[in-house]
């Protein structure tokens, strides 16, 4: 063993000529194989999006990588309970709603439809499993450690704990360490959590059963996903708002169209509110519910309370005051935003722990742009060109500055708008609610900002964020061919009106 | 130019070709030019060959590839029948490249360019290797084009762009911090020879490329002429007393743009396609204003209608306004008649390039006092003079035009003070 530590270790920084170092390092290892024993270019810690993808290029560009996470399964927030089962029930909770009602329209008769609520869940499990079992599938092909347990860091640097489930631990050598431990969801405080009748987005994910009335906490990204699935499937959902507007970051006008879209669906909105306290009853929760800024307080009946009031950072138990890792304010590990460097050197973080959105392909391109500069390539992430997409139906996407934004920057800009109502393949599929809309610079017609509301926003948003990438400008969207008839012609007509005249308006 | 004659080709099929070799020699109507390449690279084949005459601008005349194995691959070529300039579909694989002499407009199509790029660039016939890309990774953007046709401001570059300028060297050893802008960060060694770029704007490319297309298609012919300045120095000091502002050089305007009203054969341009000088309907006398950025020539339209307050004012506006670049394209595009005025430094005299499209340009000297003899008493008594020279396109106004218009400019610039009509 002593002579094959000694074989595996060439660039150590610990020189193992010692028998006694060679002791003291074997000691610390119950369940070491001699690969572990080998000290890692990059340690990941945390196996969600931004944590496997840098593990997995950082193998792919020849480190020697390994990637801790103590869930049981890799994929993060992400994979198990966050954008994949959320986007599992709402495609089950979208053909629901389509058989109940549009279905009849187009001369289908279905009978009587019901929700088998577990069934449901069971194929969103499904989903969930064989995604996570990929990421272990990949950490294989492109041989990743997976290190099974908790990690955290010391006092030394270059070192990381495993805590495993048996309740052993295990130290793994690293030059650089790699932060990237997602973010849970805030508490909001007088309102505790039972992830039954009172839950987070991952008890909403998990219901045994479809509550009459729901009431959601929150009127961002989540809360408006997730009282989607369960409107559709027959909730009366009630959003309440602290601010004026649900969605902040998006753009007003668009924003309108949305908010229309969702008061047609069946959502209640309760807007500049805060809820206060909540008590569970026989019937259900009764919500105490107040005026923002303060006031008279009403109660709010519900069977099912969603607390989505934003997440943060989840840096606890990582042993980063030890290490000598600076924390911010809210919680986030300070860092370059260009080296993902922490206050300590060798130690660097990625992904919803630092600033910036909380997004999944925002922390997969942190974690690749890290670990390429960690393998002394050139990494970059352009941030004004991140997506962001809201999948309720119709879809929300946008990338790059709302109206507003632009506006405050004083810049002179052109606007260009485009209704579905106006595209052929919108109508033909009877599903032509939203809007295509382009902000552009009024001199040189750059694209500063896109934003889409209507059916695949999503996938639509795609071109437009290409063309950003490229610092291209509205006519060269609409001075490329579009295929007919699609979707994407009212994307090519929101361009052509941006500066100038659309065709079919 | 829409067709030219290749004199000779100074390479061979086969033979290695360096950036800046002069590859042929392209006879056009007006002149002999060295025709140089761009690229390194190898020349495949020769289309067409020594003697052709009359090639039309945008044909393909010969085949270049980056690499040697390539030449063999064209051997056989023949360029395909539609040759029309712009739209030339690319040869066939590997990467040939069409080298056509002097147009603009024959640039390699699909690629990394944008639709509106392209269309912007067929439009105005500038050359995209002029313009300063702002884009990321090094691409052309519709701003820069824009900018380039002095439509809207410069757009700001992009941090790839900078980053992208700052890859070009290769990064076999790349660094772990994030690509800086291209400033090396001068050493004790490197004191000797401390040197700064200044990246060149695209207004500069823009003027560069336009002053060598006057300069060597238009036959310039100079003529120069000696005026006093007698009598604008007393009309300024009447003003002055009414405390009217005159300057030397809005006397001159004023004096030139009634000469030119005079004087069809000066404030005429050449047409290429009538083959023929054409006057201009109006006097719009453009004036050179240097700014940071280069020389601009705002324009005071019908000078020839205004008085000297009137063109006084308009020209010290349109000036500020240049020096903030905030002068709109109506505003320097066209004109014709150009004065450039150097008497604030210590130049007697000067000759200046037109300015294209205008057939006639004034570089106006100094005041120099001279020491006069009178004629009828003898006595020698001093007097302020000025040098003018002009410019003119010897195709539109020969030089005897170009003395008859001088004269009409010095018989206004030293009337008597009365005659002006000042506004004041």
């Amino acid at each position: 063993m002593q002579q094959a530590l000694l074989a595996l270790a060439p660039q150590g920084r610990r020189a193992l000529a010692s028998s006694t170092a060679l002791r003291t390092i074997g000691a610390r290892m119950f369940s070491a194989s001699a690969a572990t024993a080998d000290q890692q270019d990059v340690v990941v810690i945390g196996g969600g999006p931004g944590g496997y993808v840098a593990a997995i290029k950082g193998a792919q560009l020849g480190l020697k990588v390994t990637c801790v996470e103590g869930r049981g399964t890799l994929g993060g927030t992400c994979l198990n309970v966050g954008c994949i089962p959320s986007k599992a029930l709402l495609h089950a909770s979208h053909l629901y709603h389509d058989a109940n009602h549009t279905m009849a329209k187009h001369g289908i008769s279905v009978g009587e439809v019901s929700i088998d609520v577990a069934k449901m869940m069971e194929q969103k499990s499904k989903s969930v499993s064989g995604l996570t079992k990929g990421i272990e599938g990949l950490f294989k092909k492109n041989k990743v450690t997976y290190a099974k347990g908790w990690g955290s860091l010391t006092s030394t640097p270059g070192e990381v704990v495993v805590a495993k489930e048996d309740g052993t631990t295990q130290t793994i050598s690293a030059k650089n360490i790699i932060l990237a431990t997602g973010s849970e969801p805030a508490a909001l405080p007088g309102v505790e959590v039972d992830e039954e009748t009172i839950v987070t987005s991952t008890g909403a994910l998990d219901l045994k059963e479809v509550p009459k009335r729901m009431v959601v906490i929150g009127g961002g990204v989540i809360g408006l996903e997730l009282g989607s699935v369960w409107s559709r499937l027959g909730s009366q959902v009630t959003v309440i708002e602290f601010a004026k507007d649900i969605c902040p970051p998006m753009d007003a006008q668009m924003r309108k169209t949305f908010e229309r879209s969702l008061k047609k669906q069946g959502f209640k909105f309760m807007m500049e509110k805060k809820v206060t306290g909540a008590t569970k009853t026989q019937t259900g929760v009764t919500l105490t519910v107040e005026p923002s800024a303060g006031g008279e307080a009403v109660e709010v009946e519900a069977d099912v309370v969603l607390v989505a009031t934003g997440r943060k950072p989840f840096t606890s138990g990582l042993g980063l005051e030890a290490a000598g890792v600076e924390v911010n304010k809210r919680g986030q590990v300070v860092v370059d935003m260009h080296t993902y460097a922490t206050s300590k050197p060798g130690v660097f973080a990625i992904g919803d722990i630092v600033e910036g959105p909380m997004l999944a392909h925002k922390a997969e391109e942190e974690g690749i742009s890290c670990v390429e500069q960690l393998a002394g390539k050139v990494g970059h992430v352009n941030y004004d060109v991140i997506p962001s997409i809201i999948y309720t139906h119709p879809e929300v996407a946008w990338c790059g500055k709302t109206e507003e934004e632009v506006k405050a920057t004083g810049a002179e800009y052109n606007v260009g708008t485009f209704p579905f109502a106006a595209n052929s393949r919108a109508r033909t599929n009877d599903d032509s609610e939203g809007m295509v809309k382009f902000i552009s610079c009024k001199h040189t017609d750059k694209i500063l900002g896109a934003h889409i509301v209507g059916p695949n926003a999503g996938e639509l948003l795609g071109e437009c964020v290409l063309a950003m990438e490229y610092g291209g400008s509205t006519e060269d969207i609409a001075r490329t061919c579009h295929g007919h008839p699609t979707l994407s012609e009212a994307i090519k007509e929101a361009a052509l009106a941006t500066g100038g005249k659309p065709i079919h308006f | 130019m829409t067709q030219g004659n290749i004199a000779r080709w100074k390479v061979k099929e086969g033979d290695e070709i360096r950036a800046g070799d002069s590859v042929a020699e392209i006879e056009t109507d007006k002149a002999t030019m060295e025709f140089e390449s761009q690229e390194d690279g190898f020349l495949a084949k020769i289309v067409v060959g020594d003697g052709a005459q009359n090639v039309p601008v945008g044909a393909i005349v010969a085949v270049m590839v980056e690499d040697k194995e390539h030449v063999s691959a064209f051997a056989g070529y023949v360029p395909p029948a539609a040759a029309a300039a712009g739209s030339t579909p690319a040869p066939p694989a590997p990467a040939g490249k069409a080298s056509s002499p002097s147009s603009p407009s024959s640039f390699e199509t699909g690629g990394r360019m944008w639709p509106s790029v392209r269309r912007l660039l067929a439009e105005s016939g500038i050359d995209p290797s002029t313009i300063t890309p702002t884009g990321p990774r090094g691409m052309l953007v519709k701003g820069d084009v824009l900018a380039a046709m002095g439509l809207c401001a410069a757009p700001v570059p992009s941090p790839s762009a900078a980053a992208a300028a700052a890859e070009k060297p290769s990064t076999t050893k790349a660094n772990a911090s994030p690509p800086a802008p291209p400033s090396p960060a001068p050493t004790p060694e490197d004191d000797f020879e401390n040197w700064e770029d200044l990246p060149v704007t695209s207004i500069r490319r823009v003027i560069a490329s336009r002053l060598l297309e006057s300069k060597t298609r238009t036959p310039h012919e100079f003529v120069t002429a000696e005026v006093s300045l007698a009598s604008v120095a007393g009309l300024r000091a009447a003003l002055k007393a009414k405390d009217v502002r005159a300057s030397v050089n809005d006397c001159v305007l004023y004096a030139a743009a009634r000469a030119l009203r005079a004087s069809p054969k000066v404030n005429a341009k050449w047409d290429d396609a009538l083959s023929a000088g054409v006057t201009d309907p109006d006097v719009d006398v453009a004036v050179a204003v240097a700014t940071d950025g280069g020389l601009i020539t705002p324009i005071v339209r019908r000078a020839d209608t205004k008085t000297l307050s009137e063109i006084g004012d308009e020209v010290r506006e349109l000036a500020g306004r240049a020096r903030k670049g905030g002068l709109k394209p109506h505003e320097f595009t066209g004109g014709s008649f150009s004065v450039s005025n150097l008497g604030m430094f210590p130049v007697d005299q000067f000759s200046a390039i037109l300015n294209p499209p205008q057939g006639a340009i004034m570089a106006v000297g100094r005041g120099v006092d001279k020491i006069r003899i009178d004629e009828t008493t003898g006595e020698l008594f001093d007097e302020p003079t000025m040098s003018v020279t002009v410019s003119a396109d010897a195709r539109v106004a020969d030089a005897a035009d170009v003395a008859r218009f001088l004269e009409a400019f010095r018989e206004v610039i030293e009337q008597p003070a009365e005659a002006w009509a000042t506004g004041a």
